[in-house]
């Protein structure tokens, strides 16, 4: 998978082959890339690195907060990969904790982290929908958010 | 005294960035000899050879896992007792749920937090160096009871010795005789109790040992000094007491001791 290199002007869009069709996941994928998003536009406003490095940390909490929940709802479809799933958010972590002590500056770990979550939902997850499209798996976690209730 | 020693950190991680990471953490903070491995037979083979003072190892490795690697580790007389700060991802509840049940002293957590991780590594690198510190202590402690018993033990010998032969002998001996050993008796009570008197200042203070002044003294002087003492425990028991001293012989010796 070709690398992309992101234009910092320029919003960070969903694209549809991002979709799992998996409500929750997607919800979440969602969440992640406008963190990552965020984080472009704290560099392009130039925030300070104390800023940026919050930033930082929270897209990492999320990020550890999203691989339990994903992990989680593998073992309540009985996704025979788990573990091996498991192994990778392990792995996937651990690349990021190394990028993030080893990066030369924000702009490098931009496109890393982006690219890093590209990769990961476009092989990796999509096995995961894959798996429940098969064996016509129902998933209806959270599907009945709607973040305009009570406006 | 402890921090201007040099300690030896051992880090075990099969990813060397995070080896990396680690090693410039510690080498800017902290005044250390960091030895890396990138597996636990590499580990091994580098703590044969060197005694370590903190071992930081990765739990989750391919081939030997680290559980498996400190286990050995620990088999290896120089680093048995060694601390091991496990290295283990935030997320990976197996691998911390293991950890402690396997010798682990701590756990560094993935993502690095450079300012925790430090924090804990400097508090089992201190621990440690203090225990080694404790025990050579300890040591110099029983080294020293045995020196003051030895010591003590000198001038009681002479009291019981000399008292025995005045109390069951007292009538056979003439005045002078008396008088001689009386005196040695007396000498010899006060020797052992300035001992006991400066081992009870020492117990009072408990800041500093008893101090050692040596001085210029004439061998010959002390020879005769204990030839004197001697003299009538050896006639009791036949012994032929000679001395061949050079007059000018001149050692350094603190008399009090």
């Amino acid at each position: 998978m070709n690398k992309q290199s992101i234009e910092i002007n320029t919003k960070l869009e969903w694209k549809s082959e991002f979709d799992t069709d998996i409500f929750r996941i997607d919800l979440e994928h969602r969440i992640f890339l406008e963190l990552i998003d965020s984080f472009r536009i704290g560099i392009l406003n130039n925030y300070d690195d104390e800023r940026l490095l919050r930033m930082i940390n929270e897209i990492e909490k999320y990020q550890e907060f999203h691989f339990t929940s994903e992990e989680n709802f593998l073992i309540d479809i009985e996704y025979p990969n788990t573990h091996k799933h498991q192994l990778i958010h392990l792995d996937l972590m651990e690349k990021l904790n190394i990028e993030r002590h080893n990066t030369r500056n924000f702009n490098e770990y931009l496109n890393f982290i982006y690219n890093w979550f590209v990769s990961h939902t476009l092989t990796e997850d999509k096995k995961i929908s894959d798996y429940i499209k098969d064996n016509k798996i129902g998933t209806n976690t959270f599907k009945n958010i709607n973040i305009n209730d009570g406006k | 005294m402890m921090e201007s020693s040099v300690r030896n950190v051992l880090i075990v991680d099969d990813i060397i960035d995070n080896v990396k990471i680690i090693e410039n953490l510690l080498l800017k903070n902290e005044r250390v000899n960091t030895y890396i491995a990138t597996s636990g037979e590499q580990a091994l083979g580098i703590s044969r050879n060197i005694c370590f003072d903190l071992m930081l190892i990765d739990v989750r490795m391919p081939d030997m896992d680290g559980i498996e690697t400190v286990r050995k580790l620990k088999s290896q007389t120089p680093n048995k007792d060694v601390p091991v700060l496990f290295l283990v991802a935030k997320m990976d509840k197996d691998g911390i749920s293991r950890v402690f049940e396997n010798g682990g002293a701590d756990i560094i957590y993935k993502p690095f937090h450079y300012e925790s991780s430090l924090a804990r590594i400097k508090v089992h690198l201190d621990a440690f160096c203090q225990k080694i510190q404790l025990k050579k202590m300890l040591k110099v402690r029983d080294r020293f009871f045995t020196v003051l018993a030895h010591d003590l033990r000198a001038p009681f010998t002479s009291i019981l010795g000399l008292s025995e032969i005045l109390h069951h002998r007292f009538d056979q001996l003439d005045h002078e005789d008396r008088k001689t050993q009386l005196k040695v008796l007396y000498e010899s009570s006060n020797k052992a109790f300035e001992l006991l008197s400066e081992l009870l200042e020492w117990g009072a203070n408990l800041k500093s040992v008893m101090t050692f002044n040596p001085e210029r003294q004439n061998l010959l002087a002390i020879v005769e000094e204990c030839q004197t003492i001697l003299k009538y425990l050896l006639n009791e028991k036949n012994i032929l007491f000679e001395t061949s001293v050079d007059k000018a012989c001149v050692v350094m010796a603190d008399q009090t001791c």
